[in-house]
């Protein structure tokens, strides 16, 4: 469970930590829409030197985002590969009949790596220098214009956020709930696959029923402190834009020209 | 069986998410005789919990070592020495009811024994001897622990832990949730489980009244190491340390500092039962 | 001087399972006056945390009515009057909604649709007569059990309620984390007229209270001062003093005859 890097929030006091969710999404978004418009080394050079950029401003170490790739490295390794064998085009270093290995494979190997590890570095440093529940407030406010079409996003946000709210809960529960079977004799991650199933019982059935019986306490709560679905009601929590969010903002329009600039029109391998 | 267990130089922290805590516990230094009953007191986050938790391996001292009667338990996860430690220890835990499981009664306390290889017959046996020491009837070994009440699943759950016949019980807040009746009944069972089955028995409270009641020894947690380990009546005699660190008094004593403060009369004794109240009180002629 | 009657139950009847005879509650009738403090003592099972559903209306009752503040409590009425009246649930964590401390007392605020800077006004008042003003900011894992607690109080009283109903609020508390609340609930009684109706079975807490009620198999058994109630009662251990005060009296000593708050017994001692 302490594997997963990627929407884990570290507690911080980095720029990055103190930008507006809102901007944080947007830039993120935006970033990742540029990635499709660099079309050469340049680009995606100018691209990763700002990726290492952020990821030194949000003040987390390296090795926490390599670890943040880690889970994903077969699946992206398995999709490079695969490019690099079926594109063709430029100088063929290896021809052994169906396994070709071109120039323009390897080139559109590497964009294709650039690109996938970029997402989840971008995506990660994000997630870590956000609150999750800063970030439900973020997206909360960048889907409002959804509620035009009578998208429920005010109540799919606080159910989020409740959600977000229990997550430290159900992870304690847990943890208390497999070190009191494996106290009673159980040990986990040993046997078959079957045996290790069916070790997940334990653990399943009491983390289910206390969810069940939290779920029934939390809607009493909610009914009891006068929430009603469907009725309007106000938010406490405030989002603040300064003026640093713009400069963000300012800085990713500034990213693009460069990246357009820098575009090579000529050849372009990823079409 | 023998079953002393002896903290040395125990220094254990947690890694919680990406953050690794400071050391939960520091240095710990204890040795806990074997048939003692001892009570471990202390603030939320002293460190109570994960000093329970050496104990049976479900967390490993980074340095130094725990030993539970012959079995050595260090950093370098000894597989056997795990599994063996569990067989003697048995771990209650708060609200333990949270972790039963299985269609029935009978099957979740079987759970602990089957899983140390008791054969089945064995550990059924076991169960309602269980079932019975913990006041619940023989026919609720069919039901499903689900459709209990509150206080009967907490039973339950120490059933199960019973029927792996531990040598050494650990309770953290047996008595945590209940009404008071429920609450004395659970902590006399355990006490009278201690002097018959020989256990060395350790409970978690906050409750001052169970630590006069039941234990013979106090440890006192702070911020992860031992602030004192001492006898029951010895503990609670020490009045301004007491206060120090915000240790509650069982009621006897509290009403006796009140009474001693207002008439200026010592008692004869330091009272932690309402018995040795009155007697007191009668003794010295204020009643 | 009389005060106004600010909870009226008139034989209120309930039962769970319509199909089978036995009652939770059977025609239970009591009032409480605005200010006044009452304790509604019983076994497990005896109905009391039934009463306290139906009071604030998350059961509906089979028979009788229940009148706040001269409304009658209906399908209509119930969300009006749940502001008049704030429930205290048993287990801390699962009644704690908000991501902070000030966004769970904000959460029955922003219920009213309540304008921000109102609610910013009213949690911080709020807050302050719980003594948590200094937490604003923390998270429920920052939290003890007992601050969980006080911030549940805080939600219920930013709201301006005439009554706080506590259904084994405190039973998950360590001692120290009870007294502490013990006070606080005076200091509202006291100074904000604020009626408490406390359903417990810690007879330090039902000592405390002007009234006791005591309920058995779903029947208001018996109705009195402490005093009254634990000096006939036999069934009701009694506070620490009264049970010296019967060893005295046992042993032959020449105790007075009736019940002894603690206070009373140490004056008598020093008599």
């Amino acid at each position: 469970m302490n594997k997963l890097i990627l929407g884990r929030y570290f507690p911080g006091e980095s720029l990055l930590h103190h930008l507006d969710p809102r901007a944080k999404l947007v830039s993120a978004i935006y970033f990742i829409a540029l990635l499709f418009v660099a079309n050469n080394w340049q680009g995606y050079l100018l691209l990763w030197a700002f990726t290492f950029f952020v990821m030194r401003l949000s003040d987390v170490k390296l090795k926490t985002y390599l670890r943040g790739v880690r889970p994903l490295i077969w699946l992206i390794l398995f999709t490079v590969f695969l490019q690099i064998l079926f594109t063709a085009g430029g100088t063929i270093y290896i021809d052994w009949g169906l396994i070709t290995i071109s120039k323009f494979g390897l080139i559109n190997g590497a964009f294709i790596f650039s690109r996938f590890v970029m997402i989840i570095f971008i995506s990660t440093v994000v997630t870590l220098t956000t609150k999750p529940i800063d970030l439900t407030d973020g997206i909360n406010a960048l889907l409002s214009p959804l509620k035009t079409i009578k998208v429920p996003v005010d109540e799919i946000a606080l159910m989020l956020s409740i959600s977000l709210r229990f997550i430290p809960n159900l992870l304690d529960e847990t943890q208390k709930v497999m070190d009191a079977q494996r106290a009673r004799g159980t040990t986990f991650g040993e046997g078959s696959l079957a045996q290790q199933m069916k070790k997940l019982t334990p653990i399943v059935m009491p983390l289910f029923v206390s969810s069940l019986k939290r779920a029934e306490d939390m809607a009493d709560v909610m009914e009891v402190r006068g929430y009603q679905s469907g009725k309007p009601r106000t938010s406490f929590r405030r989002l603040a834009w300064r003026k640093k969010d713009t400069l963000s903002i300012c800085g990713m329009v500034f990213l693009t020209i460069i990246v357009v600039l820098l575009r090579n029109e000529g050849v372009n391998y990823l079409n | 069986m023998v079953m002393q267990i002896t903290f040395k130089d125990v220094t254990a922290d947690y890694q919680l998410g990406p953050i690794r805590s400071a050391n939960i516990l520091k240095n710990v230094n204890l040795a806990l005789p074997t048939h003692s009953f001892t009570a471990i007191v202390g603030h939320t986050g002293a460190g109570k919990s994960s000093l329970l938790k050496t104990i049976n391996g479900l967390l490993l001292p980074r340095d130094g070592s725990v030993e539970v009667g012959e079995i050595v338990i260090t950093a370098d996860k000894p597989k056997k020495a795990l599994k063996e430690v569990r067989q003697h220890v048995g771990m209650v835990f708060q609200f333990p009811e949270a972790q039963l499981f299985a269609e029935t009664v009978e099957k979740d306390i079987c759970f602990g024994p089957l899983n140390f290889d008791v054969p089945l017959e064995e550990a059924k046996k076991r169960t309602k001897k269980a079932l019975e020491f913990v006041g619940l009837d023989e026919t609720l070994l069919e039901v499903s622990p689900f459709s209990l009440s509150g206080g009967q699943q907490r039973r339950v759950a120490i059933a199960g832990i019973l029927a792996m016949e531990p040598d050494v019980l650990i309770l953290d807040e047996p008595g945590a949730g209940l009404d008071p009746e429920g609450k004395r009944e659970i902590l006399s069972m355990i006490k009278q489980l201690h002097s018959k089955e020989k256990l060395t028995t350790i409970i978690v409270t906050h409750d001052m009244d169970d630590v006069a009641a039941y234990a013979d020894d106090v440890v006192v947690m702070e911020q992860g190491t031992v602030a004192a380990y001492q006898s029951v009546r010895d503990f609670f005699s020490d009045t301004e340390r007491l206060q120090n660190w915000r240790v509650d008094f069982p009621e006897a004593r509290k009403l006796q500092l009140k009474v001693e403060e207002e008439t200026g009369v010592k008692l004869p004794q330091i009272c932690l039962t309402i018995d040795e109240l009155t007697e007191s009180l009668i003794e010295v002629g204020l009643a | 001087m009389a005060r106004p009657t600010i909870l009226e139950v008139n034989d209120l009847t309930f039962r769970y399972d319509l199909r089978k005879d036995n009652n939770t509650l059977s025609s239970v009738s009591f009032s409480v006056q605005q200010g006044e403090w009452v304790a509604i003592v019983g076994d497990n099972g005896s109905g009391k945390s039934t009463l306290a559903r139906l009071i604030v209306g998350l059961l509906e009752a089979e028979k009788g009515t229940i009148t706040i503040d001269n409304e009658i409590l209906s399908e209509d009425t119930k969300w009006r009057i749940r502001e008049k009246i704030g429930l205290v649930f048993q287990n801390p964590e699962n009644q704690f909604i908000g991501t902070t401390v000030q966004d769970d007392v904000a959460f029955g605020l922003e219920n009213n649709n309540m304008p921000y800077e109102d609610m910013k006004l009213k949690i911080e008042d709020a807050l302050q007569l719980v003594g948590m003003e200094t937490y604003r900011l923390k998270d429920p894992s920052q939290l003890s059990g007992g601050q969980m607690q006080r911030v549940a109080i805080a939600g219920i009283l930013a709201l301006k309620p005439d009554v706080i109903l506590l259904d084994e609020a405190f039973v998950m508390l360590d001692p120290q984390s009870r007294r502490g609340l013990f006070s606080t609930l005076k200091y509202l009684k006291e100074n904000e007229n604020i009626t408490i109706i406390s359903i417990t079975h810690d007879r330090n807490e039902a000592a405390l209270a002007d009234r006791i009620l005591v309920m058995d198999e779903g029947k208001l058994i018996q109705e009195g001062t402490p005093k009254e109630v634990f000096s006939t009662n036999n069934q009701l251990e009694p506070p620490f003093a009264e049970q010296l005060r019967r060893k005295l009296n046992a042993k032959g000593r020449k105790v007075p005859q009736t019940y002894m708050t603690e206070d009373e017994m140490v004056k008598w001692l020093c008599r």
